[in-house]
């Protein structure tokens, strides 16, 4: 059982993370699933997400990623706008809605965390924003460095993103 | 004459994989190579997608080779214990395991699989 999330050596995360996108990356699956990458800094990368309706309509969306507990823990993650990869607004066009969820996946566009500071919580076991408030995930789904990579967090953000799953924009009416 | 099933399943096996990160499973590999042509024409092989990490996989099996030995022979490419929250799927999300009683020639015929890749995802919490 992990515990609450503590940053990791900013070096050796840095370095993780980078090898880890850059080895995903490097089996094709991200160029073939039409995913971007942006990198922002050492810590932080931007995924390019194309979202797909029920009708095949392609809305995209930009996750931003951070390796602040990387990877110790999983990486930090949150929809942001591509106009400055800021925190996407609730309610607005940079976040998503969804008609169903599956049952290891949820979302709060605005969620009250411990400390008081209302913010995205995509909620499943590999982000680590998950183990930021009070969960009691069955062993076999806890984040397990040498297991699960970054790998793990993209490719469960794009299924969530596409058909059953996906419904719009939170900004259309 | 073969079929045209047959005529597939021999593309395949000659088939290049995608990306350029793989595991390749050297020790089959140069065992078949040593093999006399004609033990190529069984051979079927399924592409492993892990997405826990990333990585890739071939398993090797023959027509008459049970969708539930390519799964046992997918946990130990994995090197992961199998747990009930695990999800086994082909590219379009059907589930593999439902076939396991299968034999892997019937498993492609009936069109399962089209692509002969699965993805693996271990069980993930939330909510």
């Amino acid at each position: 059982m992990l515990g609450r999330p503590t940053p990791a050596d900013p070096e050796i995360a840095s370095a993780l993370f980078s090898k880890h996108l850059g080895d995903f990356w490097a089996t094709g699956i991200p160029d073939r699933k039409g995913l971007g990458r942006i990198q922002l800094d050492c810590l932080h990368s931007v995924i390019a997400v194309p979202a797909v309706r029920a009708n095949d309509q392609c809305d995209w969306y930009f996750v931003r990623l951070g390796a602040e507990f990387y990877d110790s823990f999983p990486p930090t993650a949150a929809f942001v706008t591509p106009k400055d990869w800021s925190d996407a607004t609730a309610g607005g066009r940079w976040q998503p809605t969804f008609g169903t969820l599956p049952p290891w996946f949820g979302w709060h566009p605005a969620f009250n965390y411990p400390d008081g500071r209302p913010r995205q919580l995509l909620c499943f076991t590999v982000t680590a924003e998950y183990y930021m408030v009070d969960h009691s995930p069955s062993e076999e789904t806890v984040w397990t460095p040498g297991r699960h990579t970054v790998a793990a967090t993209i490719n469960r953000l794009v299924e969530v993103l596409g058909k059953p799953y996906y419904n719009k924009p939170a900004g259309e009416q | 004459m073969p079929s045209e099933n047959e005529h597939h399943l021999h593309e395949e096996e000659h088939g290049h994989r995608e990306g350029g990160h793989h595991e390749q499973e050297t020790g089959e590999h140069h065992h078949h190579e040593d093999k006399p042509e004609h033990h190529h024409h069984h051979e079927l092989k399924i592409k492993l997608i892990n997405e826990d990490d990333g990585r890739n996989y071939e398993i090797h099996g023959e027509a008459t080779t049970l969708v539930a030995t390519m799964i046992e022979k997918a946990y130990e490419k994995l090197r992961v214990k199998r747990e009930k929250t695990d999800r086994l799927r082909c590219e379009n999300g059907e589930d593999v395991y439902q076939f396991h009683a299968m034999h892997l020639r019937a498993y492609f015929e009936a069109g399962h699989c089209s692509d002969h890749t699965w993805v693996f995802a271990g069980g993930t919490g939330g909510a």
